[in-house]
């Protein structure tokens, strides 16, 4: 006897840790109800379950043997009783109850009406049925209240996860909304303060060199701010899943090698080598596909603050083009490997201060390399420098 | 010397209509500005006369009360104002689509530097 005491409540239990992860409120009843059956050894059972938004009662679930289809609950009948009295109604005979329909009672002889409820929370009865009088005990009382609130404890689990997600959701629209009409109304100032600079320093140029000298530092200085807005509005828009593309023929290597006279302008420390040469070419966005190899190339300039060779090398592996850039500067410290393509991350190091940007820069190029069907990847020593690897599938080119 | 050309900038930003203003004025252009739809609307009806008529318009898309690219689009179907170059001032990319789908002339998106803006102006003058 006590074990199989034992028994139904390690059902209940078991019932219970397994709704917790459980999101849909139909399974979590229908487990409940099925658990009730077993436990109250039930010949059928059924829910009304009570929406929050209107207080009406509705038949969500019934059990496969329910083979009537129960009629809805009368202001007085038993679910009102339940869920004001809030434990759970046993009649062993229904004949003897007034206050169960008649309805019900051509149905059934005895049943149990369970409150799926907990402190105010309710949801709604679950109503076990049988086919042959039954005598209720203390213990099937004890269980039915474990079991009404067991389900009201999931059921409210599962509508919190549903809110915080739905929550979430809401966030982060609103954050991508907030970034891209941020970023946008940005770029109009900015045009101004950029020009105004400008002509603020060719004005001054041969005059006062301190004024020029300030004037240029606004120049560089609004540069640095445009592209980290420029930054901020590409992952609002990967974000949002609406980095747009162009589809166009691309030779890499003339690509590349725009790119390295623009920057080799940018520091006479360095010295950029470009090594071999990729026939055919590969299929996308001309200035996005820049904008990588830009990142990665300054990313080389920055992190070799001594200087010396950055070697640009050219593959083709298969049906792939392969390039990579390498740099002989401080490296990147193991513990930083793995999140280097992480949104936001910035390495820090001893001087911390000599390496600003926001932390977006292989981020954005990573979404967008793979967006080509490409990869990006790196090799790297502390104080030995850094290979940074981009592939991209090729096509053959057309005679 | 011949008579200077004349620029339309039609920019509810006073910021940066000044800045074009400037730059383009030194440049030996004459500039007019329109924060509004209002000279386009007199361009638009027969208005203006030929002496008054720009050389060029550089147009905002986001001008209040006005739809930038449908303006455009009327600018370049008007039989008095279609010869007029346009060149779309925005905030937003894909201007070569826009430029392409209004029937513009070029664009310069912000942020863009002096040297893009002599550029483009001096492209179509």
């Amino acid at each position: 006897m006590s074990n199989s005491i034992l028994d139904k409540i390690a059902l209940l239990n078991n019932i219970t840790l397994g709704s917790l992860s459980e999101t849909d409120k139909i399974t979590i009843i229908k487990s409940f109800t099925e658990a009730g059956m077993k436990i109250l050894e039930a010949d059928f059972g059924f829910v009304w379950y009570r929406p929050r938004s209107n207080n009406k009662y509705r038949l969500i679930y019934t059990s496969l043997n329910l083979r009537y289809s129960p009629h809805y609950p009368r202001r007085k009948g038993t679910n009102y009783v339940v869920q004001h009295n809030k434990e759970p109604l046993m009649v062993s005979n229904v004949k003897k109850a007034p206050f169960v329909s008649i309805d019900t009672r051509t149905y059934m002889k005895s049943l149990i009406v369970i409150p799926i409820a907990y402190q105010n929370n309710t949801y709604g009865n679950i109503v076990l049925g049988y086919n042959k009088i039954r005598k209720f005990s203390e213990n099937d009382r004890s269980l039915s209240i474990a079991l009404g609130n067991a389900a009201a404890q999931a059921l409210t689990i599962s509508r919190l996860h549903l809110y915080i997600e739905e929550q979430y959701q809401k966030m982060l629209k609103q954050k991508d909304e907030f970034l891209g009409v941020a970023s946008h109304e940005l770029r109009t100032p900015i045009t101004t303060i950029k020009g105004f600079a400008q002509l603020l320093q060719q004005k001054s140029a041969g005059g006062d060199p301190q004024l020029n000298y300030f004037a240029s530092k606004i120049n560089t200085q609004v540069d640095k701010l445009a592209r980290f807005v420029e930054e901020l509005l590409d992952v609002s828009k990967i974000e949002a899943g609406k980095l747009p593309f162009r589809r166009k023929k691309i030779k890499l290597h003339e690509l590349l090698k725009e790119i390295v006279e623009d920057l080799q302008f940018s520091t006479t420390q360095h010295e950029i080598i470009l090594n071999g040469e990729i026939y055919g070419f590969v299929v996308g966005d001309p200035d996005r596909l820049s904008q990588v190899f830009m990142n990665i190339l300054t990313n080389a300039i920055k992190y070799s603050p001594s200087g010396g060779q950055i070697i640009i090398r050219f593959r083709q592996k298969g049906p792939t083009a392969l390039v990579s850039v390498q740099d002989f500067g401080i490296g990147i410290p193991k513990r930083h490997q793995r999140q280097i393509f992480n949104r936001f991350f910035q390495g820090r190091h001893s001087k911390a201060s000599a390496f600003p940007g926001l932390g977006l820069g292989l981020y954005i190029s990573r979404e967008i390399v793979r967006r080509h069907g490409g990869e990006i990847w790196f090799e790297s020593e502390k104080d030995k420098g850094t290979t940074f690897y981009v592939e991209l599938p090729r096509e053959k080119m057309k005679k | 010397m011949s008579t200077p050309k004349k620029i339309l900038i039609a920019e509810d930003d006073p910021g940066i209509s000044e800045l074009i203003e400037t730059v383009l004025e030194e440049q030996g252009y004459v500039v007019e500005i329109c924060p509004d739809g209002h000279i386009m609307k007199e361009l638009l009806t027969g208005k203006r006369t030929a002496g008054f008529m720009p050389d060029l318009i550089l147009l905002d898309l986001w001008i209040p009360e006005i739809d930038g690219k449908k303006m455009a689009q009327l600018l370049k179907s008007n039989a008095a104002t279609k010869h007029i170059p346009i060149v779309i001032i925005s905030a937003q990319r894909n201007l070569d689509t826009i430029v392409k789908k209004v029937g513009a002339n070029g664009f310069l998106a912000k942020p863009f530097d002096l040297q893009e803006l002599v550029g483009t102006v001096n492209q179509y003058l």
